[in-house]
């Protein structure tokens, strides 16, 4: 089996998308060449010459519709769609963000109409999700019946790897957040948990990510409103990330997979979660899960945090690390996707 | 940090100035009287070879700007940077101030014993604080927006500070970083440093406390060695730019351009070398002469090429004076011919796009799956039946096109645009009308 990895991922600045490109990229021991982009059409006839089967992992923000959806069509090989995330979902959470909270009411959303995505999805011959309530809600969305489907996470790196770090369990005030400040990563919603709990330092690591101009007017909301927080920008030193914060804020209102809350829990940083989203799924009846979407009851989480003894922490998050380690690494997420590719075929 | 208050508190200030500029050079050294300039001689474009570029691997075959713009003094400006930026890595400095020669600051900086003001204090403890690669202490928007790091400073929105590269820092491995990525040069420098935002931690002040001169004066007043002097009058080397139709100026050098919504990077991508774009992969599309037919008059040309040529064999057409748009699209994919050969260069783009609303995207992918080859391989159709001569007939191509048609021989079909141009000189050496002519005013002969 060779599999080529086709994405308008590259050279994008986003922080978690592509961690988890270049963790699928060693998952699946995929060489640099062996993931291309769109910008030589004719690369699509060396794909059908040199390859087997066809990955496309496609960031919603497209500026060539047309463009990619002629690459694709000209795929000859069994093409499968990772759905790392469902357009309409996120474009309902703007709209909501924007019809809630935004001063100016301005509306604009960086992808191309359903009818565009549905035609483009109806190319695949099958589809990769990251978890089931993708799956059920984007066929709900979209109409496209009996589609050849696998869910599949990604993977969080190798077994041995996947070992918690019991001496980064340190107690302190830090809450800390990697990815972009997106609404519905929950960023604006600290500003609720600040109001209830303003006794935190909040620190947030990543870039501007897929709709700049709103994640952009969201950090600068939180850094401006709420005490004893900030942006950092692009995080340098992972492992000081993990020894500063005491609690991984992951209030998502819709993340098909929190890579860096995975990461920051092997790590020593304890996080919060929400019930009913795939963080849950993933961490299965994780103490520190929140109701969805009710910051109070994500502030109360943070106090059953503060005052569970750091054995106790200790001993949860390694059950829970453990449970990642046999679930979530290289060797078992490779195995059920060449199994999935090859009934493909 | 300490305070080293001769170089505004980093290790060493260089400024890039050229030689031929003493005035500029002496108008810094005013302005700034309590600082410590270490002087690098700027490249000058005046003296840059263009050929000589691309052939020592110094300048790319192909340039992305956002403005389409090029000129001999943008490729001299790239390289004065990296030769800074050298010289700082030479000196082995812990972090670098950049400036060009013709920078000021409408805020006071120091005192006039030379101590730092409060204002500037405060910015400097913002750099001592913060996590950067790249510091811009001004750009040419006087306010930058992206997300706040600090009370000064902030993290640009990708695509929206690029303009401006005359007053920037850099860390010691950074320095490393942008230097040996730098060549060939393929954006100007403040477009390269842009580029950076999307991998390392760049920071650029809320408020320019740095700005250019001509930043105060109408672009036309500017005296830029980098753009307006030679650019203006038309004599540089090389020289690009849009007029306001989007027609291109100064095509010696450039074989084709994309323009930024034809284009994946949202630059205009101005390329320098031939196009290379291999033998024709796309695969057939039996409805294609039909639905090309809805935006374009060749396909009646086309289609009756289709009809009069045997099916099942091998054709091969030569286009002459190639425009990078319409029959170099159509010819493509009207799945006709096997081999697709040119001659000269293209002359570029034309405006059938923008009159028949016709994507640009549609034309991207001719660009890249039409048949051509190289000029050593155009030999090819000397010894080998053509079935398809086609001329893109201008008024200044007409004495060419008088030379070419007596010289071709073996050929079964001769066609081209603009028939009301040529149709003298194809009945002079015909002596006889086309076998048709088509709505577009495109003509064929059967020979």
């Amino acid at each position: 089996m060779k599999i080529c990895l086709v994405t308008n991922y590259l050279n994008k600045g986003y922080t978690e998308e592509i961690e988890i490109l270049n963790q699928l990229k060693i998952t699946l021991k995929l060489s640099s060449s062996d993931v291309v982009d769109f910008s030589n059409a004719n690369k699509v006839y060396d794909i059908n010459n040199d390859y087997t089967h066809v990955l496309i992992l496609l960031d919603y923000h497209i500026t060539s519709y047309k463009y990619i959806l002629n690459f694709i069509s000209e795929l000859t090989l069994p093409k499968t769609f990772i759905i790392d995330s469902i357009p309409e979902v996120e474009e309902m959470l703007d709209k909501q963000f924007t019809g809630r909270y935004s001063a100016t009411k301005d509306f604009y959303f960086p992808t191309i109409q359903k009818e565009s995505w549905n035609k483009l999805y109806l190319l695949a011959d099958s589809f990769i999700f990251y978890n089931d309530i993708d799956y059920l809600e984007f066929t709900r969305t979209y109409d496209l019946e009996n589609i050849k489907k696998e869910i599949i996470p990604p993977s969080l790196g190798k077994k041995e790897d996947i070992v918690f770090n019991f001496q980064n369990v340190i107690k302190n005030k830090n809450i800390g957040f990697i990815g972009s400040p997106s609404y519905s990563k929950g960023i604006f919603h600290y500003g609720y948990l600040h109001d209830q709990n303003p006794t935190y330092n909040f620190s947030m690591y990543g870039s501007h990510g897929k709709n700049p101009l709103k994640n952009e007017s969201i950090a600068n909301h939180i850094t401006t409103n709420c005490n004893n927080s900030k942006f950092c920008g692009r995080l340098k030193d992972k492992n000081k990330f993990y020894l500063n914060n005491f609690v991984y804020y992951d209030f998502a209102i819709y993340s098909p997979f929190s890579y860096f809350m995975y990461k920051s829990l092997i790590n020593g940083v304890i996080p919060i979660i929400s019930k009913n989203t795939p963080s849950y799924q993933y961490l299965p009846n994780y103490p520190f899960a929140s109701e969805y979407m009710d910051i109070s009851s994500f502030n109360q989480q943070l106090l059953n945090i503060e005052n569970t003894p750091v054995s106790e922490l200790i001993e949860i998050m390694s059950m829970y690390v453990e449970h990642l380690s046999n679930t979530l690494n290289d060797d078992i997420i490779k195995n059920i996707y060449y199994k999935f590719l090859k009934s493909t075929i | 940090m300490d305070l080293k208050q001769s170089t505004l508190g980093f290790d060493k200030i260089y400024v890039i100035n050229l030689k031929r500029r003493m005035d500029r050079r002496m108008d810094i050294v005013k302005a700034f009287p309590h600082l410590d300039f270490t002087f690098i001689e700027a490249i000058d474009g005046q003296n840059l070879d263009f050929k000589d570029l691309i052939n020592t691997n110094k300048l790319n075959s192909y340039f992305l700007d956002p403005h389409g713009m090029i000129s001999m003094g943008v490729f001299a400006c790239a390289l004065s940077h990296k030769k800074a930026w050298d010289q700082a890595i030479s000196d082995g400095v812990e972090n670098a101030l950049f400036f060009e020669d013709d920078v000021f600051s409408p805020f006071l900086l120091q005192e006039d014993n030379g101590n730092f003001t409060p204002q500037y204090k405060d910015i400097l403890d913002d750099i001592n604080n913060l996590e950067w690669d790249i510091i811009h202490l001004g750009k040419k928007r006087l306010n930058t927006v992206g997300i706040s790091a600090s009370k000064h400073f902030t993290f640009p929105r990708f695509n929206h500070s690029y303009e401006g590269a005359h007053a920037y820092a850099v860390k010691k491995d950074m320095l490393k970083t942008i230097s040996n990525n730098y060549l060939p040069v393929k954006f100007a420098a403040d477009v390269y440093l842009e580029q950076y935002i999307n991998t390392h931690q760049v920071l650029v002040l809320k408020e320019s406390l740095i700005q250019q001169v001509n930043d105060l004066v109408e672009s036309e007043h500017a005296d830029s060695d980098t753009y307006f002097n030679e650019y203006r009058e038309g004599d540089g080397d090389v020289g690009l730019s849009f007029d306001e139709e989007g027609k291109v100026f100064n095509r010696d050098i450039v074989y084709y351009i994309k323009h930024p919504k034809d284009f994946l990077d949202l630059y205009v991508k101005i390329v320098f070398n031939e196009p290379k774009f291999g033998v024709q992969k796309f695969n057939p599309h039996p409805d294609k002469l039909e639905f090309n037919k809805q935006f374009f008059g060749i396909n009646e040309l086309l289609l009756f090429l289709s009809k009069n040529l045997k099916e099942g064999e091998i054709h091969s057409m030569l286009e002459m004076y190639p425009h990078s748009g319409e029959s170099t699209f159509f010819f493509g994919c009207s799945n006709i011919f096997s081999y697709i050969y040119y001659l000269n260069k293209t002359v570029g783009e034309d405006s059938f796009n923008q009159k028949l609303n016709l994507d640009w995207k549609d034309i991207k992918i001719a660009f890249n799956n039409n048949t051509y080859f190289f000029k050593d391989k155009l030999k090819k159709y000397e010894q080998q039946p053509l079935s398809f001569l086609y001329y893109n007939l201008r008024n200044n191509d007409l004495e060419e096109f008088e030379k070419d048609l007596t010289k071709h021989n073996n050929v079964k079909f001769i066609g081209g645009s603009n028939y009301d141009i040529g149709k003298n000189i194809i009945k002079k050496i015909y002596n006889t009308k086309p076998l048709k002519t088509f709505t577009d005013n495109s003509w064929v002969i059967e020979l």
